[in-house]
């Protein structure tokens, strides 16, 4: 029961959150000196014809008024238009989301698998190779450019191998096959540096949690190893491990901007810098606050899960 | 009784920085079934360190290097890992100092019960929770069934070390070895715990139980035998009633005559001058000597031997022979 | 755990424990191969082997040879001398950065650690609301508000980093502060002035040299994908990022053009994080190692 009433107070305490994010992102892009008109324009621009864009985009209504107008818009599910190209947001967002959302969870999946288990067995065996090997790769793995790495990969396997494609993407509905072979070379690029990063803090953590005096009692009960080390100390080593994968994910969801530019696919990421470029309002807004709606739905997810591994946190 | 352990010569080595420290020194002494052995020092003595080198349960900078530790017939130390780790919290078990930090936080107490009857006696989840619930009991833990879903954070320290003991009883050992069981406890819960640990000798005759502590009130309360440990060494070993009536070590007649009660208010408590010795600089001959009372010049060029000074009374210092 | 009874807790300021100073092999790599790029960069006009912006015509995608030691580019140009003063570019705003961002977080973080209360609400609000924003957003949308000279990417990176640094500096500052020494001082009545700058700011700075020589790296990094992403530096200027744009064109025929580049920033990054990952062992092996 606990568990249930903890989830629906962080529900609640998500409301002015994304509030204060619908705030914050209006303000905020047209905070950015620029003006769509002209964007839009060009060299064309006179004033009579900013002056129409700007009625017509709604752009001279005072601010206040264009937040509310927008912002009723957006829970009702009308995401307004790109300035340019007139093609409802909506149209763009369902185009791309799916994209950065495979990504994602591709390259998360990538990370995980690999980290995960090095980090364990490092921490186990101070000294030993997955030890080193976890080394090799936490610090390789930051120190590396993530665009370069991209090339590279593109360079030797997709153009030297020929067995994946170098760019493009292809819808899951499409072609299953096809569509993992596209996302897997920009998989293993993201991975790379999330890996790099969680093996560091697997293998902090549970080195720290196995130097704990339970861990020593459990040994003193005459435990297995793998009990001991995958039930009682990664459980309880659990919680960083978490944090480290849920603010990953938090900015995997943004979109990996250069991933997405080296790879040519169609992301949230490269919408959002683009729109952000071209002061495409609606664009950037509704971009924007579907991100940090993942934002935040990822970090309850963190939380859940933390009250799942801690049951001290259950009980308040 | 018949002998349970019989520990010869037992040595462990610390290495810290390139040095290395003998932390526990030639230790030798024998268990007996139904018997309660208190071994008793100061801090840093290695008592602690003697404890858990029987369950070879050492960090890995320390080491065995010397010794034998027989249980039932056979030598502990040459036992493969594998085999340890089958003999540890079945025929060998350990109560640790502090049940605060024994227990795992993020799960439930019958789960931490349970798992030791399912390693070690091969039974299903539904019995080991069954016997859990028996064991709890056992300790004096009430409603036991509703317990057992409970997480250790739910329960204060003086029924934690409960559960922990209900943990090591669990597959019945022949040896349990307690550290400083009461140290970390509040003074009330303290006297509860040792009164379990009484019932417990007397219930379980064929279990020989090693109460490592520098508390000699516990010593006189629960212990049938007791073993002196100054730096790393037994200095003197015997039954409860000839060491606190006839101590025959100067360091043990100091430790004596340093306890409160004892004192009963004469002037100031007295107090042995000097500190413990680092174990990586002992003095040379008899450790004790630069801070004993009855120091003469052998001491420090010669390494006692215990010398028995009745049966069952054994005391390691050059005033009674070499 | 032996404690030997008696133990006087020590009133003195521990004396930049550098007594204590455990080689790295780590941080002496790190260093090593640091200093080597630093001493390239600044000698890049001297040691190259040609001009950089120079094009022969008759040479084109050469690859790697006695005379051009990273090949040649489409225009002819030498791989090698571009490399050494594309490091100009990235170590001058690695520096310039972390020059900056020591310049704000010290002074803030160790006001908000020291003087604790209001002052601290002041300015860890900012700090936290600047942190929760995706940075690579921000750094976009700030160099395209901004523009794209060098000192701008050196403000906006600094600018992203610095919750970080008071962050580090606030809480190195309030572990130093907690410190019997601290007190010690102040009995013997030294003003807050002279305690914060003497006393507590020394003892504090050890985490925050770990930062800057990470934020280094980071730098580095930064300046190299926006440069890459048309954000950063700007051509003529050189740049390891630009080169890995435009040799994305040529790279089936000449891979040399792209695989050196950006080797060359790996190393340099690779070295600031060898450094501070040295450092954090040699300063404080007890550290949250991440």
């Amino acid at each position: 029961m606990g568990l249930v009433r903890f989830l629906a107070r962080r529900l609640l305490l998500t409301i002015p959150v994304l509030f204060g994010m619908s705030v914050v992102v209006f303000l905020l892009i047209r905070l950015v000196p620029g003006d769509p008109a002209q964007v839009i324009l060009g060299l064309r621009a006179t004033p009579e014809g900013l002056a129409a864009i700007h009625r017509d985009l709604g752009l001279d209504l005072p601010l206040h008024r264009q937040y509310v107008q927008w912002l009723e818009n957006f829970v009702t599910g009308n995401m307004g238009q790109d300035y340019r190209s007139h093609v409802p947001v909506i149209v763009l967002l369902r185009q791309r989301l799916p994209v950065t959302l495979e990504l994602a969870a591709l390259s998360m999946l990538l990370s995980v698998l690999i980290a995960l288990p090095l980090g364990v067995a490092a921490a186990v065996r101070r000294g030993g190779t997955a030890d080193r090997a976890a080394t090799l790769l936490g610090l390789v793995g930051i120190s590396i450019p993530d665009f370069w790495l991209a090339i590279m990969l593109i360079l030797f396997v997709a153009l030297g191998l020929g067995v994946l494609p170098s760019s493009g993407f292809r819808p899951l509905v499409d072609d299953v096959a096809a569509n993992l072979r596209s996302l897997l070379l920009p998989a293993v690029t993201l991975a790379a540096g999330l890996a790099a990063v969680l093996v560091r803090m697997t293998r902090a953590s549970m080195a720290e949690v196995l130097n704990r005096e339970y861990i020593r009692f459990t040994r003193a009960k005459g435990l297995r190893e793998r009990l001991v080390v995958y039930k009682h100390a990664l459980r309880n080593a659990s919680i960083p491990i978490i944090t480290v994968i849920g603010l990953q994910s938090g900015y995997l969801l943004g979109g990996a901007v250069v991933v997405e530019q080296v790879f040519d696919l169609p992301g949230l990421g490269s919408l959002t810098v683009n729109a952000t470029l071209e002061r495409n309002y609606p664009v950037v807004q509704a971009t924007a606050m579907v991100i940090g709606l993942m934002f935040v739905a990822v970090n309850l997810a963190t939380d859940v899960a933390y009250a799942l591994l801690n049951p001290r946190i259950r009980a308040e | 009784m018949r002998t349970l352990l019989e520990v010869r010569n037992l040595t462990t080595e610390f290495a810290t920085d390139g040095r290395r420290a003998r932390v526990v020194d030639h230790v030798t002494f024998d268990l007996r079934a139904g018997e309660i052995l208190g071994l008793v020092g100061e801090s840093g003595c290695g008592k602690s360190t003697t404890g858990f080198s029987l369950l070879r349960l050492l960090p890995s900078n320390a080491d065995i290097v010397e010794g034998e530790v027989w249980l039932d017939g056979e030598d502990l130390l040459r036992k493969s890992d594998e085999e340890m780790r089958r003999i540890r919290g079945s025929r060998i078990a350990m109560v640790f100092q502090d049940p605060m930090t024994s227990l795992d936080p993020s799960f439930p107490v019958g789960d931490q019960l349970a798992e030791v009857l399912e390693e070690h006696r091969g039974m299903g989840r539904p019995e080991a929770l069954e016997e859990a619930a028996r064991l709890l009991r056992s300790v004096g833990i009430s409603s036991p069934e509703a317990r057992l879903r409970a997480y250790p954070h739910e329960f204060s320290g003086g029924m934690r070390q409960r559960i922990v003991i209900a943990i090591t009883l669990a597959c019945d050992p022949q040896v349990l070895v307690a550290d400083e069981p009461t140290t970390a406890l509040d003074v009330t819960i303290q006297a509860q715990t040792l009164r379990l640990f009484r019932t417990l000798n007397t219930e379980r005759r064929h279990t020989g139980i090693l109460l490592i502590t520098h508390d000699l009130g516990v010593i006189a309360q629960l212990c049938h035998r007791v073993a002196v440990m100054y730096a790393g060494e037994i200095v003197e070993m015997g039954d409860v009633e000839a060491i606190f009536t006839r101590p025959a070590h100067p360091y043990t007649q100091a430790l004596l005559a340093s306890i409160p009660a004892r004192a009963r208010g004469r002037g100031a408590l007295p107090a042995i001058e000097g500190t413990v010795p680092n174990p990586m600089a002992y003095p040379s001959g008899c450790r004790f000597h630069p801070r004993c009372p009855k120091v003469f010049a052998d001491c420090p060029q010669l390494r006692p031997q215990p010398v028995q000074l009745s049966p069952g009374h054994t005391a390691a210092c050059l005033l009674y022979g070499r | 755990m032996m404690a030997a009874s008696g133990d006087v807790v020590s009133i003195e300021a521990p004396h930049r424990r550098r007594s204590s100073l455990r080689r790295s092999a780590a941080m002496s790599a790190g260093l090593v191969i640091a200093a080597a790029l630093v001493f390239a960069a600044t000698f890049a006009p001297y040691i190259a082997p040609a001009d950089p912006t120079s094009m022969d015509f008759q040479a084109p995608f050469h690859p790697p040879n006695r005379a051009h030691p990273f090949g040649t580019d489409n225009f002819g140009r030498d791989v090698l001398s571009r490399v050494l003063f594309g490091y100009r570019t990235s170590l001058l705003v690695g520096t310039g950065s972390v020059a900056l961002s020591l310049v704000g977080g010290i002074p803030l973080g160790l006001l908000a650690g020291y003087l604790g209360g209001a002052v601290d609400h002041l300015i860890m609000r900012p700090m936290d609301a600047l942190i929760a924003f995706p940075a690579i957003l921000l750094t976009v949308a700030l160099a395209g508000v901004l523009g794209t000279s060098t000192f701008v990417l050196m403000i906006v990176i600094a600018v992203v980093y610095l919750p970080i640094m008071v962050r580090t500096m606030r809480a190195a500052v309030l572990a130093v502060r907690a410190e019997p020494f601290v007190e010690g001082a102040r009995a013997r009545g030294a003003s807050n002035l002279r305690l914060a700058l003497r006393h507590v700011l020394p003892n504090a700075i050890d985490p925050v040299l770990i930062q800057a020589s990470i934020l280094m790296g980071i730098a580095i990094l930064i300046e190299a994908t926006l440069s890459f992403l048309g954000l950063g530096t700007q051509p003529p200027n050189p740049s390891l990022g630009l080169m890995l744009a435009d040799g994305r064109d040529i790279m089936r025929d000449a891979p040399w053009v792209v695989v050196f580049p950006g080797l060359a920033i790996m190393l340099a990054v690779l070295s600031f994080n060898l450094t501070a990952d040295g450092l954090r062992d040699v300063l404080d092996p007890k550290a949250d190692r991440i």
